[in-house]
Parts: C-alpha cells; structure tokens; sequence
C-alpha cells in the first residue's frame, strides 16, 4: 500500500466514524425534542424591562 | 375547608370547566363567591383525628403579607415526606408526589391564608390527554405508558411568592479572539417574579412549568380548594428570597448570554445588586400524573392553567440502542462498499507510487487524519448531549428525591 493509498484508508475511516457520531447525535437530539417536555426556550412574563446599555461605546 | 350544597347537602368540588362549585351528588351549579367561606368546618372535626395542633409561631416570616390563616386537613407520606393539604371531598390513597401508597393522616392545621389564586382552567380529562398525546409522540417509549389511568391523575395548588423589583448589574464581557473588554451597564425590572415555596417539589420541574398568566389571578376563596389538594408553603422567607435573587441572576445572564457575538465570548464579572420585595403568596393550580413502572413512580407536572407538559418519557433501551447499533452497521456496511468497489481502485490510480510523496500522497494524508480528527470532535459533542438529555431524562422520577435536591440547590441556607 502506498502512502497516497494509506491516505484514502484513513479518509474511509473517519467517515465511518463521522456517520457514526452522526446517527448518536441525531438520536439523541431526536429523543431531546420527543420525550423531554416542558423546556423554557422563549423569555420569562416576568422580565418586564431589560435595558443593556453598552458603556464602551459611550 | 369544606362547602356543601344548599340544596342537597353533599360535599361540592369545583369544576374548572364550568368555573363554578359542582354538586356531584344532585348537579347543582353554584358560582363560588356567592358561598360564605367555611374555614372552620373541619376544626375538631372528629373524622379528622381529635384535638387541633398548635400553631408554629411563623408570623414573623410574613409580615409583608396578610398574615390571615386558616384551617386545613394535612396528610403526610411515610416514603417521601411530602405534605398535602386535602379538602374533605377526597382523601388520598397515592402520595401525588412520588406514587407511594403510604400517606398518613397527620394533623389540623392553621396555616398561613394565600393572598391570590389561580383556579383550574384545565380539566382532569384535558390534564390526562395531553400528557398522553405527548407520550404517544416520545420515541421508543414502552408500551405501558401507552395507556394512563384516571387514578394517577391529582390536582394541587402550588403555593408561590411572587416577588416584584429592580435588579442593577454591571458585567465586563471579553472574546477569546480579542483583548479589547466591553462594559454592560444594565437594568432588569421583573414583576411577578414566581418562587415556588414549597420543599417538597423539585425546582427543575416547577420552572419548567412556567410561565402563569398573573393576571388571571383571583383573591383567594378555599371554594376553589374542593376536589383538589393544595400544598402548604414551608420554604424560610429568607430562602425564598436567595430562590428569587438566583432565579432573576439566571434571567439576566441568559439575556446577556444570547446577546451578539453569542459564541466565543466570556464574562469577566459582574456586580449584581437586587432590590426586590415580596408581594403576594399565591396558589397556582398543578396537575400530577403518576404512572407505575414496576415500583417506580414517574411522575409528569401539567400546569393546570396553560396545559403545558413536563416530565420525560422514558424509552424503550432495547429498541433504542438496537435501532443506533442497526444503523451503524448499516452505514458501516455502505461505506465499506463504496470504499472497497470505487474507493481502492480510484486511490490505486491516483496514486500507483510514493514518487510524489510531498504532493498528492501528503494531502490525501491530511484530509484522511483531519477527517478522522473531526470525527472525534463530532464523537465529544455527541457524548455532552447524551449527558445533558440523560439528566433530563430522570425529571420523572427525581421527585422521589425532591428534598435532597431540593436542599442542594441553594435555596435553604
């Protein structure tokens, strides 16, 4: 085997490992949004007024 | 607690569909502020075991607030040590905390009145068919959640403080890529801050139930207490205000966290100063969810308002780690297919020879280990998410636990 063919071996490989890690994390982010309820992504009612004033721009 | 029909005497429950007291013995409909409140229709009741027990002097805790009590009928569970307050219309079988069947009768109390109620707008059978659709949707979820029985379903009044006030801080953030620190000078008002005051809840679950509509909040009538349970508050005063400090920081450093850039950045410090104040104990309306798993309870929260669901639903292991390994070794199988029919013969042409050992030969060597490095990174992040899923995963069941976590979070100094 060649140096140039040694390379493509180690291409195949990391892409086995990539669709591997790709299937774990597309399951488990598929079970995050299926079966966990109740996550807050949106800004709290009580939070009437934020005001950021940016002092380096001053 | 207790308010019976004036036409045929039997216990009313308050129904959220109908807004109203429900005679479930002769259908009578009666609107609850046109009944005089009854507090005193339990004390000394003989059914409810002798002689009141006295007061704990806890006044000082209150006294921004109304200080006003009334009675009610406390039950304990032996497993979990949660306390309920039941109403004479439904005595428990099932702690609604944990699923044990041991809950005991304990004692009359006087307790500190709420000053606001948020009554039921979703209904037992509205509270059961949500937490059903969403388990139907859960993957691999096992076939005996499939069906919920009515039983496990509980209604309770939560009690909450609701805090109102002004929070200043001053936050120096810097990004990695860059020496030069920006200075945020800021200013937070919240109103109706929630602190849940109860011990016997685990916080994670009970934010996550959140947000209440407040303004649907009415004055406190135990009319809307029957047929339901209520739990009482026990949380220190001075503990309830660390909660509602920790819980307006979280606020303000999500803020500041999605502000742009939201990566590669870090916070230097920052001088939070808070100026809030109670304003009001108020009652906000749960349902409980209990399902049994071979002696484990799992329990899913619906908040009796908005009919939002939290919990997790557990999987099916078998089938979940059966469908991953599957797909693996389907991929893996393609893969190796594609590399041994084209892949061989394409690098063999491309590269006969180690002559051109620093042109072709190197840079194939170097997409191949960068490929394999990525793979690995891809490999880490997959592992965090498993992690941070895994921790939610076990919400239903840390209620079990809810006083260990619950002193764990630095609400109790």
């Amino acid at each position: 085997m060649t140096l140039g063919q040694l390379g493509g071996l180690m291409l195949f490989i990391g892409l086995v490992f990539c669709s591997i890690a790709l299937i774990i994390l597309a399951f488990t982010m598929r079970l995050s949004k299926s079966n966990i309820y109740g996550d807050n992504e949106e800004a709290p009612p009580c939070l009437w007024k934020f005001h950021v004033d940016d002092l380096t721009k001053r | 607690m207790a308010k019976n029909c004036p036409g045929c005497g039997a216990p009313m429950e308050y129904d959220p569909g109908f807004d109203s007291l429900v005679c479930s013995s002769c259908g009578n409909i009666i609107d609850p502020k046109t009944l005089p409140d009854a507090d005193d229709f339990y004390y000394g009741n003989e059914e409810a075991g002798g002689e009141p027990v006295p007061v704990e002097d806890t006044l000082s805790e209150f006294d921004d607030l109304t200080g006003e009590m009334y009675d009610c009928h406390i039950y304990t569970c032996s497993q979990c040590g949660g306390e309920v307050v039941v109403t004479g219309t439904e005595i428990s079988t099932r702690c609604a905390f944990c699923g044990s069947t041991s809950v005991v009768f304990n004692r009359i109390s006087k307790e500190h009145r709420p000053d606001l109620i948020v009554p039921f707008k979703v209904t037992k059978e509205e509270a059961l068919d949500r937490v059903q659709k969403t388990l139907d949707a859960g993957l691999f979820v096992q076939k005996k959640f499939r069906t919920l029985s009515p039983e496990c379903v509980r209604g309770i009044y939560i009690p909450y403080f609701t805090y109102d006030g002004v929070v200043t801080d001053n936050q120096r953030h810097q990004r990695y890529s860059s020496e030069n620190v920006t200075v945020y000078d800021i200013d937070a008002e919240f109103r109706n801050l929630l602190v849940e005051s109860c011990q016997a809840l685990d916080d994670r679950s009970t934010e996550m139930l959140e947000p209440y509509d407040m303004s649907e909040a009415v004055d406190f009538d135990t009319s809307y207490l029957m047929g339901f349970y209520s739990n009482i508050q026990d949380l220190p005063a001075r503990a309830s205000k660390g909660l509602a400090e920790l819980k307006a920081r979280k606020f303000i450093n999500t803020r500041m966290y999605k502000m742009p850039p939201v990566t590669m950045k870090k916070n230097l410090g920052s001088s939070m100063q808070f100026d809030l104040h109670r304003t009001a104990y108020v009652l906000l309306p749960v349902w409980f969810v209990t399902i049994n798993d071979n002696g484990t309870p799992y329990t899913y929260l619906v908040n009796g308002q908005t009919g939002k669901v939290v919990g997790s639903a557990p999987w099916n292991k078998v089938a979940l780690i059966g469908a991953i390994v599957g797909s693996c070794v389907l991929s893996t199988a393609l893969l190796t297919f594609i590399y041994l029919k084209f892949g061989v013969p394409f690098f063999r042409e491309l590269f006969p020879d180690d002559v051109h050992i620093f042109t072709g030969a190197t840079l194939m060597r170097v997409i191949g280990g960068l490929t394999i490095f990525g793979s690995f990174s891809l490999f880490v992040i997959a592992l965090r998410k498993i992690r941070s899923v895994w921790q939610k995963m076990t919400l239903s069941r840390s209620l079990m636990t809810f006083i260990f976590s619950k002193k764990r979070q630095g609400g109790i100094r």
